[in-house]
């Protein structure tokens, strides 16, 4: 292995990246970084290589910093992981986002060839789950954890995964659901031909009373197995005093039901079983349709999530692993380099650097030092320190904001939705429309009136009514997925066609972080040179970016230069002897100035500073066009963790924002989010870090804004994809197109229901005409909504 | 007449011998993944060991 110099145009053999002038060269292959190329080496050592020939470059690349999982040894913890212990087998199934292709399938089934305490793993590329199976007495749960670090693929690990397997078990339950109605639907059908064709089957009473009582069979699993949530969602209702859409669709089946059997028993007529289970088919598909979601996207997750599960701590001088939620005040743990702190704490040891990324979505070093309080959420960048805990986890700054009140509230009240304000004027409706009509045959021919009666419910029952908000909800929520935004569910298109105020988080959500240095300060070729020749050696982020801005900025030679002396302190910086002179790299202590916190990386020659290197912070493309296309349906507000350094700036550049607001903190932000909502104003929160968490769960639609989606996203309604920022406008459109769409099938199905009321009224209502009537009105709704929503997206130029 | 009632209910038993085989699959998990087997069928059966380090030429 060997550090190549040139930079030619080459591509890492193990993720595909770039190569930049410090790549790096093994086995005739070309590598950018030692953690891709250490990743090849295990598997050329296991004999897997195979990996690379299934696609071209699979791997992901590596971030030098790998977190530790030592806290897995705690029984405690490592129970709540586990699905299986015993002495010789353990099961256990890791989440890892990493996983996206056959290659990664591949290698992660043949863990057994690296490590022979993997008895069994199964990938699943869907879920992005790996299921292990492996021996305890060779392999530790943290070992296999580390295992599957050092290929590249770290799992996340958090305690709620038993969330995912109930919704599993709901998903399935609703399959079957839909199995059994179809089953029986098909079959009642067949068995009622005789009707729909008018045979005469009273030639022979017997086949005739055979045929009836077996669809009666037929429809007892549909009436007891199929339709329990529709009545289980009604008696909720009706019990909370309101009447939602379940209402009037359990009254329909039960006046269906009830009618049948009663008209079969008294050998009277055929019934409309044939309807009911038709009905309920149809029904539950809808349902299944709206209810697939992006189950592999978090959406709730609290700051259980993102802390780690546990924490090394002191107890007179001996480490031990304790579980974060126990933490007392005055407990003295010790926080490794890039760990999260998991509570508010004072710092023990001389110094230490704080990364509130986590936090605040800026990456920023903040260097602290002995005696100065640190915020639950940071990172802890350097060597390990000593950490004296000062209030409970539970307590902290960051963790009080999920303790406030608005965490608790649910905060999709069903009765705001306006499928439900409609059945309740429906039910009344429905019901008088009823009442009145058999009142009427009462005087007319009083044996009809309860026939009349039950015809009323049968065909108002609002099967094509309940059939268009899932549909047309469902499409959306599939065409906003296609656009990379991920809705939690159906029912936040509905919140979101109402929002009047959108208030956007700046920094992470509005800004970007490149990755790209800005260099403050002058530089000759010379000291360039010296530098990059430095900066070679370390494999750090910072360095290579640092050698990347020289690169581009100078026509660099770091070979003529002599190093000698090179020393790498984590969290620190890099120093070294080029050329004779001592050259440093890195933040204010480590190259001995008082400089601010947010100096960044220094460089000092000789004990004179000559300039630092910042990370730029952009705006993201496409803003002022987004605010302008934006500020004609809405009002818009900005706010800001920041000091307003940025005041002018931002007011030149997007003057249409109505408010702009800086220094707020986690729980400003959610009071400004609910003063607005107490002026009466709908809320849309864009943000994107931890101290978003509060305003995005205090406002009526709350937007999490990532580039990446399956990471660090808190608690929320929705997952943007930062890329497709610019859409906004096209997504609020489409949002708000839903309700017109809503009506319109509402209408649609309105006129059905006249049709079919015309003759339920007038005491005309055949089971061959419900059969046929209530199956097309159902088919026609769902395929208008359908295509409508595609319509409005096509129009809206989204996919 | 009898022979037709014992053929629809030879076709019912038929159609929820059907519908019991969907339910066991589906509650024993068979299609929660459908996209992972579609990928792993393509691999090369290659055992471990540096023998068959080489596959066979197509």
């Amino acid at each position: 292995m060997k550090l190549i110099e040139t930079d030619e145009d080459v591509k890492c053999f193990h993720c595909g990246d770039q190569c930049h002038l410090n790549y790096v060269q093994f086995d005739k292959k070309h590598f950018c970084c030692l953690g891709c190329q250490s990743v090849y080496q295990i598997l050329l050592g296991s004999d897997l290589v195979d990996y690379y020939s299934l696609e071209s470059t699979p791997g992901l690349p590596q971030s030098s910093d790998k977190l530790k999982f030592n806290y897995l040894e705690n029984p405690e913890i490592s129970s709540q992981v586990l699905d299986f212990a015993s002495e010789s087998l353990e099961k256990v199934r890791f989440f890892i986002p990493s996983i996206h292709c056959s290659s990664c399938i591949w290698l992660l089934e043949n863990l057994h060839r690296i490590n022979q305490g993997v008895l069994l793993s199964r990938a699943n590329i869907g879920e992005k789950v790996v299921a292990v199976d492996y021996d305890p007495r060779i392999l530790t749960l943290s070992d296999l954890v580390q295992l599957l670090v050092s290929i590249g693929y770290e799992p996340v690990i958090s305690l709620d995964q038993q969330e995912a397997k109930t919704d599993h078990a709901a998903d399935r339950a609703l399959i079957l659901k839909i199995a059994v109605a179809g089953f029986c639907f098909g079959n009642i059908m067949l068995l009622s031909f005789p009707d729909y064709l008018g045979l005469d089957l009273r030639i022979d009473g017997q086949l005739a009373s055979w045929f009836k009582w077996i669809t009666v069979a037929l429809s007892i699993p549909v009436l007891a197995y199929c339709s329990s949530d529709y009545f289980k969602s009604a008696v909720n209702g009706l019990r909370q005093r309101y009447l939602n859409i379940d209402v009037p669709i359990a009254l329909g089946i039960l006046a269906l039901a009830g009618r049948s059997y009663y008209e079969i028993v008294f050998d009277i007529g055929t019934g409309y079983l044939d309807s009911l289970a038709g009905l309920l088919f149809l029904l539950l598909i809808g349902r299944w349709f709206q209810h697939r979601t992006y189950n592999r996207l978090s959406f709730s997750r609290d700051f259980k999530s993102y802390f780690p599960l546990a924490v090394s701590k002191l107890d007179e001088g001996r480490e031990q692993s304790v579980l974060v939620g126990q933490l007392q005040a005055g407990d003295v743990i010790m926080i490794r380099n890039s760990e999260l702190i998991p509570a508010d704490c004072v710092l023990l040891d001389e110094i230490a650097g704080v990364d509130y990324s986590f936090v605040n979505g800026e990456s920023r070093e903040i260097a602290r030092r002995r005696g100065s309080i640190v915020f639950a959420g940071g990172r802890h960048i350097g060597l390990s320190a000593r950490y004296q805990v000062q209030k409970p986890v539970s307590q902290s700054y960051l963790t009080q904001l999920w303790n406030h009140h608005s965490f608790r509230e649910q905060k999709h009240d069903p009765r705001e939705l306006m499928i439900n304000s409609i059945s309740k004027y429906f039910t009344v409706v429905v019901l008088l429309l009823a009442f009145s009509a058999a009142f009427y045959w009462l005087f007319i021919d009083p044996s009809r009136s309860v026939f009349v009666f039950t015809s009323v419910l049968i065909v108002a029952c609002p099967c094509a009514l309940a059939m268009t908000t899932p549909f047309t909800l469902g499409t959306m929520v599939n065409v906003f997925g296609r656009n990379k935004l991920y809705l939690k569910n159906a029912q936040v298109i509905d919140k979101m066609a109402n929002i009047s105020t959108l208030v956007f988080d700046k920094t992470g959500t509005l800004t970007e972080l490149k990755g790209k240095m800005v260099l403050s300060g002058s530089l000759t070729a010379d000291m360039a040179n010296m530098l990059a020749a430095l900066a070679v050696h370390s494999n750090h982020p910072v360095s290579r970016n640092v050698l990347l801005l020289l690169k581009d900025q100078f026509n660099l030679d770091p070979y003529t230069c002599v190093v000698s002396d090179f020393k790498e302190i984590p969290g620190m910086g890099i120093s070294g002897k080029v050329n004779g002179s001592i050259i440093k790299l890195g933040n204010a202590t480590f190259v001995g100035t008082n400089g601010s916190d947010d100096a960044g990386t220094l460089l000092s020659v000789d004990g004179k500073i000559n300039g630092n290197f910042k990370y730029s912070m952009d705006f993201r493309e496409g803003l002022g066009a987004l605010f302008r296309n934006l500020t004609k349906g809405f009002r818009l507000a900005l706010l800001s963790g920041d000091s307003d350094y940025q005041r002018t700036e931002l007011e030149n550049k997007f003057p249409l924002l109505e408010q702009l607001s800086f220094r707020q903190s986690p729980f400003d932000k959610l009071e400004f989010v609910s003063n607005l909502q107490k002026q009466g104003e709908k809320v849309m929160m864009l943000g994107d870090g931890l101290n978003d968490a509060g305003a995005l769960q205090q406002s009526d639609v709350g937007i999490a804004v990532t580039d990446q989606t399956q990471h660090f996203t808190p608690a929320s309604d929705g997952i943007l994809h930062a890329s497709v920022l610019g859409q906004l406008p096209a997504f609020m459109k489409l949002a708000r197109c839903s309700r017109v769409i809503i009506v319109s099938g509402f209408v649609c199905s309105f006129l059905y229901n006249l049709v079919g009321l015309a003759f339920a009224v007038s005491g005309n209502l055949s089971p061959l005409i419900a059969a046929v009537l209530m199956p097309t009105s159902s088919i026609s709704i769902v395929i208008f909504t359908t295509m409508a929503v595609k319509l409005a997206a096509v129009n809206l130029k989204l996919n | 007449m009898l022979l037709i009632i014992g053929l629809i209910l030879i076709s019912l038993g038929l159609g929820v011998g059907f519908l019991v085989a969907f339910v066991w699959a589906a509650r024993t998990g068979q299609f929660d993944d459908t996209d992972t087997p579609a990928r792993r069928m393509l691999f090369d059966q290659t055992t471990s060991g540096k023998k068959n380090k080489k596959p066979n030429g197509f």
